[in-house]
């Protein structure tokens, strides 16, 4: 990976060059590694470097964009004439104003000299830890576990460079039984973090006794979802509703309700790229320091996140949420946190009479525009009665709202969970939530 | 294929370099690519070309069996005069630090399938090439087609879209392989997106995720009519709106040719992927239902169900001339009058089985490991009209163009929603449906297979996001499908 200085120059450079009435370089460095078992043994194992410069070129309201992997300063220069060249025959959008100007960026620290020179040795035993946790049990494991090390820098002609180095640890492991299977997983910028053997326990205790799966009627069930359930459906949402195109455009539930209340009462939703519970970025990829958004505040939906080009537009600040540009997304909430309760998830069961257990959810996808989803449950999924998990259900399939299913939350664990999507999140207990079918 | 950086050395010498490195180091095989993509996509949304994008990468990727483990490494050719022969050396030499980590955690050797070398070169046939065409001219016809559509005034946006890709590359491996390939993809589409009060509604054409995508060059985007069938695309969005809910019930369900693509795609492609098969995928994607012992003799479906794996279509999305381990594009049956006879193989999983490799490994770039994937998975023609089809149902529903997926991890529960369907009456298309979506088993849903359109009706249809494996490739795939229907199918899954 090139250094700050080197990459400083370079763009210097660069920028000088170009002949756009604005211009901006984002670079993105990457050094990969993940190591993936299969069966109880290491059947994939990879590690990719790789840079992305991506340059968008400014002529009045006209846009470019090209990008190049290459790294030479004559492959950005031929890139920044194409980018020219591809704005010069755009026509206008009309909408743009400007590329951002200048702020002050906090300081994060988020790299790991551990993570980032991880040699394979380590991951190789790290994943033999867990192997042999789940022999010792007669269970099969499988899973992956990466490294990674990234370099982001932007600078723009109005006088933006910033640059932030950041590591990224992430290990999950699917533990199967002859009749079921549990998951788990961790992720963390740094790998001295990551716990092997607690990773391997946790899938592990769901498929201790690995009785047969019995099949449970189609029908509503109360629903106790644990973390990883609850990222998924917030993950879906970021998509479908709080990203700024879809809102702007009327496909987000979230559409026309500023102010509105759209989620249930206890539901407090924020945007919060700063805070270190999550993986936090100090600024977005235009170079826009990183704003804590509070997007959904008991049950009403409050604000949304703003790139450049939608602040600019309707007469706002950005809030530092733009992705790489162009995309078609618009603005995107990357660090959602969903608030916690004050109830322990024991707790929560004990409340549930007769219910069901969700680990995690498998394949979901949008039925419509509203966030009707569907998708499965899947390595892990049990019966809770009276109070108890009594036995592992052959996997369902759900067909659910799922601002519904937000709006029914009759609990919130004080616990929280930091996935691999970036979402921090409590478990739910869910009052009534729809399955649909169940798989053989 | 010859870089700057290399002036002064040949690309065959540059890979001999590469791979004598390997061995040296102990390899008992080894495997190059060096690839050079370049890319544009457009995106125009209401007359505006939102999206404009030109991109190019290239890399290699080295991949090495050492005492019976894998280890890979890749990385992009760095810019800097003097780091080039110390990265591919750095790389080589980590694809083989990495395989002796593996072989720390192994269970069993890798063995390979043997394979012939071989020395040949294959690119695509294509009457234009997109990346000489001016970006004034595709913007031409797809703000044309945005118009239209924006015409009529409940579409809140009307979106055309165009893809090209070209894809240079060189596989060369230890055992003598040197196999150079030119690959270009084209795609094409629209969609227009209908908004009043709560409703909201899409329909796209020729199909949903940016239309239709083959292996051929800017011909596909000029034989499309994209303006030609807007106003029909905005029309139907616009009737959805009003349109009743499709009910729920067990119904024979029609399938167009679009939508069967994807069905074909998840509940037949991925379960007959042996990797799945195998547990390699347990811990992301799943496993498959398709256990080794239904080989051969498990009834998938009715007896008029045929499909084919045929990486050797001209213009299917899912061809090439040579997959990622050098083995020759291959036409074979997975499904046989309803029996289940193959599966997809790599040159390590049909070792297993004692076969050769049927040729399915492919990476989604330099910097990805080659993984079992479909080439162009196709439900074979029969004989049916597609208009007797219709008048032969009494009762029933004709859906077309996906919106929405999801499979189980062993590929068995599937639920499928469409942009749009239309009630059968007495053998007569009537009402258009909203929100139309159906569910099953996959092999009780091909099983109730019971009659399939013939081949005027057929198409293959590009699928440019398949997506598998960690970290996540994307592949490009093709299903070829005519119209099919399927009695008592469960349809209408759907509450607010």
């Amino acid at each position: 990976m090139l250094q700050k200085s080197q990459i400083k120059k370079i763009l210097k450079q660069a920028l000088r060059y170009s002949l756009a009435k604005q211009t901006e370089i984002l670079v993105i460095q990457v050094s990969s590694n993940l190591t993936r078992f299969a069966n109880s043994e290491i059947h994939q194992n990879i590690s990719q470097d790789n840079n992305s410069i991506l340059v968008r070129t400014i002529f009045g309201k006209k846009i470019g964009s090209a990008s190049t992997n290459d790294f030479s300063l004559k492959a950005i220069k031929k890139t920044i004439d194409k980018a020219i060249l591809i704005a010069k025959f755009q026509k206008e959008n009309l909408d743009f104003v400007s590329l951002p100007c200048p702020v002050k960026i906090k300081k994060i620290k988020l790299f790991s000299f551990a993570t980032a020179n991880c040699a394979p040795q380590k991951r190789a035993q790290m994943v033999k830890t867990i192997i042999e946790k789940a022999e010792k049990k007669n269970l099969i494991a499988s899973g992956a576990l990466s490294t990674n090390a990234y370099q982001i820098t932007v600078a723009n002609s109005l006088g933006v460079f910033t640059s932030f180095s950041q590591t990224l640890a992430s290990l999950s492991t699917v533990i199967m039984g002859k009749n079921n299977s549990g998951y788990a997983e961790q992720t963390s910028w740094d790998i001295n973090k990551i716990n092997p053997q607690k990773a391997a326990q946790e899938a592990i205790n769901k498929v201790l006794d690995d009785q047969a799966p019995i099949e449970i009627k189609p029908g509503i069930y109360s629903v106790f979802l644990e973390e990883y359930a609850v990222a998924g459906m917030l993950n879906y949402m970021a998509y479908l509703g709080f990203s700024g195109k879809a809102i702007e455009e009327g496909r987000s539930f979230l559409s026309g309700k500023l102010n509105k209340k759209v989620l249930g009462k206890n539901i407090t939703i924020i945007d919060d790229g700063l805070s270190s519970r999550g993986l936090p970025m100090p600024f977005d990829f235009e170079g826009v320091r990183k704003k804590k958004v509070i997007l959904i505040k008991n049950g009403i939906f409050k604000n949304r996140v703003y790139d450049s080009f939608s602040a600019y537009r309707e007469g706002k600040i950005s809030t530092g949420h733009s992705l790489p540009q162009p995309n078609d997304l618009g603005a995107f909430p990357q660090n959602l946190f969903l608030k916690n309760g004050k109830i322990g998830k024991e707790q929560m069961i004990k409340k549930i009479k007769k219910g069901i257990y969700v680990t995690r959810f498998w394949y979901l996808n949008a039925h419509h525009h509203n966030l009707l989803m569907t998708g499965m449950t899947r390595d892990g999924v049990f019966l809770i009665e009276n109070g108890k998990i009594t036995k592992p259900l052959k996997n369902l399939r759900f067909t659910q709202s799922f601002p519904k299913a937000l709006s029914e939350v009759a609990a919130i664990s004080l616990e929280t969970k930091l996935t691999g999507e970036n979402i921090v999140c409590p478990a739910l207990l869910i009052k009534r939530f729809n399955f649909t079918g169940s798989t053989e | 294929m010859r870089y700057n950086c290399f002036r002064h050395l040949s690309m065959k010498d540059l890979i001999h370099k590469i791979l004598n490195l390997t061995q040296m180091a102990g390899a008992e095989y080894a495997d190059v690519r060096i690839v050079e993509n370049k890319n544009e996509s457009i995106t125009v949304k209401n007359e505006i070309p939102e999206i404009v994008e030109m991109n190019e990468n290239k890399g290699f990727g080295v991949r090495v069996l050492y005492q019976g483990s894998w280890g890979f490494a890749a990385s992009c050719f760095p810019g800097l005069e003097g780091q080039i022969k110390i990265k591919l050396k750095e790389t080589a030499r980590k694809a083989i630090e990495i395989a002796k980590s593996s072989a720390l955690v192994k269970k069993k050797r890798v063995k390979l399938a043997d394979s012939k070398p071989i020395i040949d070169e294959y690119q695509t046939k294509i009457e234009k090439d997109p990346f000489k065409i001016s970006l004034n001219q595709k913007l031409d016809l797809l703000i044309a087609a945005s118009k239209e559509m924006r015409k009529n005034k409940k579409i809140k946006t009307g979106q055309s879209f165009f893809e090209a890709r070209k894809e240079n590359k060189i596989f060369a491996n230890t055992e003598g392989s040197f196999i150079k390939q030119k690959i270009i993809k084209c795609g094409a589409g629209i969609e227009a997106l209908a908004i009043d009060k709560n409703e909201v509604q899409t329909r796209s054409y020729p199909n949903s995720f940016r239309g239709q995508f083959k292996t051929a060059g800017y011909e596909v985007l000029e034989s499309l009519n994209l303006k030609e069938n807007s106003s029909r695309i905005a029309e139907e969005a616009t009737a959805l709106l009003l349109a009743p809910q499709c009910p729920a019930k067990k119904t024979s369900l029609i399938l167009d040719s679009n939508q069967l693509a994807l069905q074909i795609h998840e509940s037949c492609g991925h379960p007959s992927e042996l990797d799945r098969v195998l547990g390699m995928e347990a811990g992301f994607a799943g496993t498959s239902f398709l256990t080794l012992e239904k080989l051969g003799r498990f009834k998938y479906g009715s007896d008029l169900v045929n499909i084919t794996a045929d990486a050797t279509i001209e213009d299917a999305l899912g061809s090439f001339g040579y997959d990622d381990e050098g083995t020759p594009a291959q036409k074979f049956p997975i499904i046989k009058n309803g029996i289940f006879v193959n599966y997809l193989t790599s040159r390590e999983t049909a070792e297993i089985l004692n076969q050769k490799s049927n040729g399915t490994m492919r990476a989604q770039s330099w910097a990805n490991i080659p993984l079992i994937r479909m080439t162009n998975i196709n439900l074979e023609p029969c004989d049916w009209k597609l208009e007797d089809l219709i008048a032969d149902t009494k009762e029933g529903i004709f859906m077309s163009t996906n919106k929405t997926w999801s499979i189980d991890d062993k590929r068995l529960n599937f639920q499928f929603g469409c942009e749009i369907a239309w009630e059968i009456k007495n053998g007569k298309i009537k009402r258009i449906l909203k929100n139309p979506t159906y569910t099953g088993i996959t092999p009780q849903f091909w099983q109730n297979c019971d009659a399939i359109c013939n081949k005027k009706h057929w198409q293959v249809w590009g699928t440019p996001n398949c997506g598998k494996g960690e970290p996540s490739q994307l592949a490009t795939v093709g299903h070829g499908a005519s119209p099919a229907r399927f009695r008592k199918i469960k349809i209408g899954v759907w509450k607010k």
